[in-house]
């Protein structure tokens, strides 16, 4: 089952990710701001992130910069309601995969999905993080 | 001395005489006299005729008989030829009176002969020896002596000595020789053109005329004060005589020379001065040594040396000297001709050649030639332009009346001899500036061309001509160049100074003067450093100069002190001038007075910045909408998948927090779109106020009442200090200031306290909303009610406004004429405070 680490500061947007993604049969962690997104993820695994990018203090481009540093491995997927051009390509070029713009659509699971796959290649991931996925890989 | 007119003259007395004697001996016939008496006065004339002959000085009267025995001897006899009458009557004549060579007895008995035969007289020329010896020539008329039967009987002989005539008549003759020679000799030196055909015909003409053996002519190198055999003659077989060359001063002929006199020597082999051709000279049997120097003035050319075996008369001295003197002038004459055509053609080479053109002229202006660089000048062919007159090419030379007096040049003598600068005139009759130079060329005296010529011709000028088109040209380009350099600098907006090295100014321009205010007559010669760069300010100077120093200065701003105190900005670049030897001569400054232009930069920068931000915050803005819209509308959309399924629904609880998401989504977003609507009704200037009188109080109460409900759920309470007073506003937009306001202190704040003050102050109504919570930055505060702009973006997340709620606030609160400011303090709360009149 994978593991999914969504960061946004609204309260309600991060209620209806997480509602979506439980349904879909993910393992969920919320984090409202980088603090608490980069403290779980330092204590949990993670298997994808999806951040949110206005935020307070530290935004999600900040945010992400941040656990890249801590954990180069793990995806970062944007999902944002600022669908800034410039935005998209910085996050891109910084190695994000994928750059989703609110309000999210029926496909969303399917896209969360194939970042998943993607990451479940064994070709292209470490042998333990192939092993996890697979036993986090959501029920369809 | 007799001369043959003197005898002639003694002989027509005598015949005179004689007939007048006749005469009287026959007037005496006539006479009846007794006719003894008249033979006897007859025999007494004859006596006295007789004695008439005998006492004749000059004439030789002799009587000989027969056979030649002198009968008769006279006075004149006696006295020409020395014997006395007796000691000759008697005495054969020939024996005595001729000498007795075959020439004179053959011409006496030819004469005798011819006498006796014929019985007529003759005359002859003969000699005669006097008694001491002299042999005298005698003029003698012989004639027959007859007897009274007609018998000759001897020969009555009257002479006369013409000795004398006849030397004179020899002298004649050589004075004729000589003067065919001197011809001769002048023909020479003046028709040949050629020194070695003159001295070539010379010696052979002398040597010939002066017998000579050997005849030589000398010529003088000056250079090497050497004598030189140049042309000789000399009789055939001759043994040569050395040497050729003889130095000035040496030797004989050196000597000779050297004096610059005439030398004849008529005993050579014992001179002393040639005792080096002694030997030669006897040989030759020479009697007779000559040197005559060619001298010209005080200049030896050279000399003549004749040797000759017989003396030399005295009249052929001179005739020598003469001729000598004469090949001398000859020889001068074709040297000079030929110095001259050498320089001549040599100037004529350089005149051809010239870079220049060269042209000369007579007085009268007639053009005498042109070399090729006149005619490429003017365009004109030698040929062609030969004979005009020089105005046509120089039309501003002279003036009219000069060229129609004949003397170009009269009013413009101050031209010759110096460089003028002239317009010329070419054959399309364009004109170009042209240097000119005339110089008056001497004419030889000899070398000048005939009087018949006209006067005009005495004076001949030559002209020299430079086209200098190309150099005008360029000394116009160099002065407009110049001049457009000093108009720059006269008229650039850039300050230039010239300072001398210690900094005393030399040059101003009027930029300059404009910026510091003083004038150039106050500036110059004063330090410029000191005087604009008073006191302390100095210092900008003293690092200035250490960069100089260090090397070339660009765009180096100072502060300068105008002479009003102003200062102002200068951006300095430096330009050092050095002289040949490296050393500072010139400092130029070039400065912008750049006091203006940092205003401006700063405004434009400002201005800028200012442009820059409001796009930002324009685009930033638009985002926050988008984002602010789309935030609401995620979770509305993010959520409705979840309740589409009847199969597969959420529990009821799940279902009820849904909706509950769903509404307050739904609500904020229609919150958003009214204040996005109010806050461009006021953008657009379409928001009006509905104006009427209330009391504040019962208004503020209100909406405190309203925002307690918010606050309650902080666990807040708003405390309240309203003034009672009526004022006349629109309630609802007041209500509106007031809401939003104390919703942001609710919002921002967390715990302590939230307060609302209302007073009349200052005639208008002030109002504060005060509260305790997280405060502003100075930053936040600068910006807080600027359209477009929201405090940090993350803090409208927390207070979940719209973002434009104090903009509109801003807005409402100016058009009820009032005005709204904040105070606040990261973490310690904030306070808003406004104010607008009581009646609108």
């Amino acid at each position: 089952m994978s593991t999914i680490l969504v960061v946004d500061d609204h309260e309600l947007t991060r209620k209806t990710l997480y509602r979506r993604l439980k349904k879909a049969g993910y393992v969920v962690f919320e984090a409202p701001n980088a603090k608490s997104g980069i403290k779980l993820l330092q204590s949990q695994t993670i298997d994808l992130i999806l951040m949110d990018f206005m935020m307070k203090n530290m935004n999600g481009m900040q945010t992400f910069e941040k656990m890249k540093e801590l954990k180069p491995e793990v995806p970062c997927a944007m999902i944002t309601a600022y669908a800034h051009s410039g935005l998209i390509k910085q996050f891109m070029a910084e190695g994000g995969v994928d750059f989703m713009i609110k309000p999210i659509g029926e496909d969303f699971e399917t896209r969360v999905s194939a970042l998943l796959q993607g990451k479940d290649n064994p070709a292209e991931s470490e042998e333990n993080r192939a092993d996890e996925s697979e036993e986090g890989s959501p029920p369809d | 001395m007799v001369d043959t007119k003197h005898i002639r003259q003694s002989k027509l007395e005598l015949v005179e005489e004689i007939e007048a004697l006749r005469r009287e001996v026959s007037r005496l016939e006539k006479q009846d006299e007794k006719q003894h008496e008249k033979e006897a006065a007859l025999l007494q004339k004859s006596l006295v005729l007789q004695n008439i002959l005998e006492s004749a000085r000059d004439l030789s009267i002799i009587g000989t008989d027969i056979r030649g025995t002198i009968i008769f001897w006279n006075k004149g006899a006696e006295n020409i030829l020395g014997y006395t009458a007796e000691e000759m009557v008697g005495q054969k004549e020939v024996a005595v009176l001729y000498p007795q060579d075959n020439a004179t007895l053959e011409i006496i008995n030819k004469v005798h002969r011819y006498i006796f035969t014929s019985k007529k007289g003759t005359a002859c020329e003969v000699e005669e020896i006097t008694k001491s010896g002299q042999r005298l020539l005698m003029d003698l008329n012989l004639s027959p002596r007859f007897d009274e039967t007609g018998k000759v009987v001897g020969i009555l002989g009257i002479g006369t000595n013409i000795s004398e005539r006849k030397e004179v008549e020899t002298a004649l003759a050589e004075r004729v020789e000589l003067s065919a020679f001197h011809t001769n000799i002048v023909s020479i030196a003046a028709e040949n053109d050629s020194i070695q055909k003159i001295l070539d015909l010379s010696a052979d003409s002398i040597q010939e005329f002066y017998s000579g053996i050997l005849t030589r002519f000398w010529i003088f190198y000056s250079g090497e004060k050497i004598l030189e055999v140049h042309a000789s003659a000399e009789s055939p077989g001759l043994d040569p005589l050395p040497p050729a060359k003889v130095a000035l001063g040496e030797k004989g002929l050196g000597k000779i020379v050297e004096l610059k006199n005439p030398f004849f020597s008529d005993a050579p082999c014992k001179a002393p001065l040639l005792q080096n051709n002694w030997a030669w000279m006897a040989q030759n049997k020479i009697q007779q040594y000559c040197v005559v120097p060619l001298v010209i003035g005080n200049r030896i050319l050279g000399a003549l040396e004749l040797f000759s075996r017989e003396p030399l008369a005295e009249a052929r001295t001179h005739g020598l000297v003469t001729a000598i003197s004469e090949i001398s002038v000859g020889i001068d004459r074709i040297r000079a001709f030929e110095a001259l055509q050498y320089s001549e053609e040599r100037l004529r080479a350089i005149v051809a050649n010239a870079l220049e053109g060269v042209l000369t002229f007579y007085k009268n202006g007639v053009i005498a030639s042109f070399n090729p660089v006149a005619e490429l000048i003017f365009g004109y062919a030698e040929s062609e332009i030969i004979g005009k007159n020089i105005k046509c090419i120089i039309p501003d030379l002279c003036r009219e009346r000069d060229v129609l007096k004949g003397d170009v040049m009269q009013g413009q003598q101050n031209m010759v001899g110096r460089l003028s600068e002239i317009s010329g005139q070419n054959k399309n009759a364009d004109t170009f500036p042209m240097d000119l130079a005339i110089s008056e060329i001497q004419v030889p005296e000899r070398r000048k061309p005939p009087r018949s010529d006209s006067d005009t011709r005495a004076s001949l000028y030559i002209a020299m001509v430079r086209d200098i088109t190309d150099r005008k040209r360029f000394e116009e380009v160099l002065r407009n160049e110049k001049d457009y350099v000093t108009r720059i600098i006269e008229r650039t907006p850039a300050l230039v100074v010239g300072l001398s090295p210690e900094g005393a100014t030399r040059i101003v321009n009027p930029a300059a003067e404009k910026t510091t205010g003083f004038s150039a007559e106050e500036i110059i010669g004063k330090n410029w450093w000191r005087t604009l760069f008073p006191g302390g300010s100095y210092g900008q100077v003293e690092y200035l100069l250490k960069m100089i120093e260090e090397g070339p200065v660009r765009n180096h701003a100072m502060i300068l002190t105008t002479r009003s105190g102003e200062q102002r900005v200068v951006a300095w670049s430096i330009i050092n001038r050095f002289d040949e030897h490296g050393q500072l001569t010139e400092v130029i400054g070039f400065g912008t007075d750049i006091t203006d232009q940092k205003k401006v930069e700063r405004d434009l920068i400002r201005a800028a910045q200012k442009a820059e931000e409001s796009n930002r915050l324009k685009s930033d803005f638009l985002g926050i909408i988008t984002h602010e819209l789309r935030t609401p509308l995620t979770v509305m959309l993010g959520n409705t998948p979840l309740l589409k399924h009847p199969e597969d629904l959420p529990e009821p609880k799940e279902i009820a927090s849904i909706s509950a998401d769903i509404e307050k989504s739904g609500k904020h977003l229609l919150a958003l779109i009214d204040d996005l609507l109010d806050f461009s009704k006021i953008e657009a200037g379409k928001m009006s106020l509905n104006s009427e009188p209330f009391a504040i109080h019962e208004l503020v109460q209100g909406v405190i009442s309203d925002c307690q409900v918010i606050a309650d759920s902080k666990n807040l309470s708003i405390d309240s200090q309203v003034e009672s007073f009526e004022l006349v506003a629109d309630k609802m937009r007041l209500k509106q200031i007031l809401f939003n306001l104390l919703s942001n202190a609710i919002k921002f704040t967390d715990e302590g306290f939230i307060r609302v003050v209302v007073s009349k102050k200052d005639g208008r109504a002030e109002f504060t909303v005060e509260d305790s919570g997280c405060g502003l930055s100075e930053d936040d505060q600068r910006v807080i009610f600027d359209l477009f702009r929201q405090v940090d973006e993350s803090n409208t997340r927390a207070a979940s406004g719209t973002g434009l709620g104090l903009a509109i606030t801003k807005k409402l609160v100016e058009l009820h004429g009032g005005k709204i400011s904040v105070t606040s303090q990261t973490g310690k709360g904030s306070l808003f405070t406004f104010y607008i009149p009581f009646k609108i």
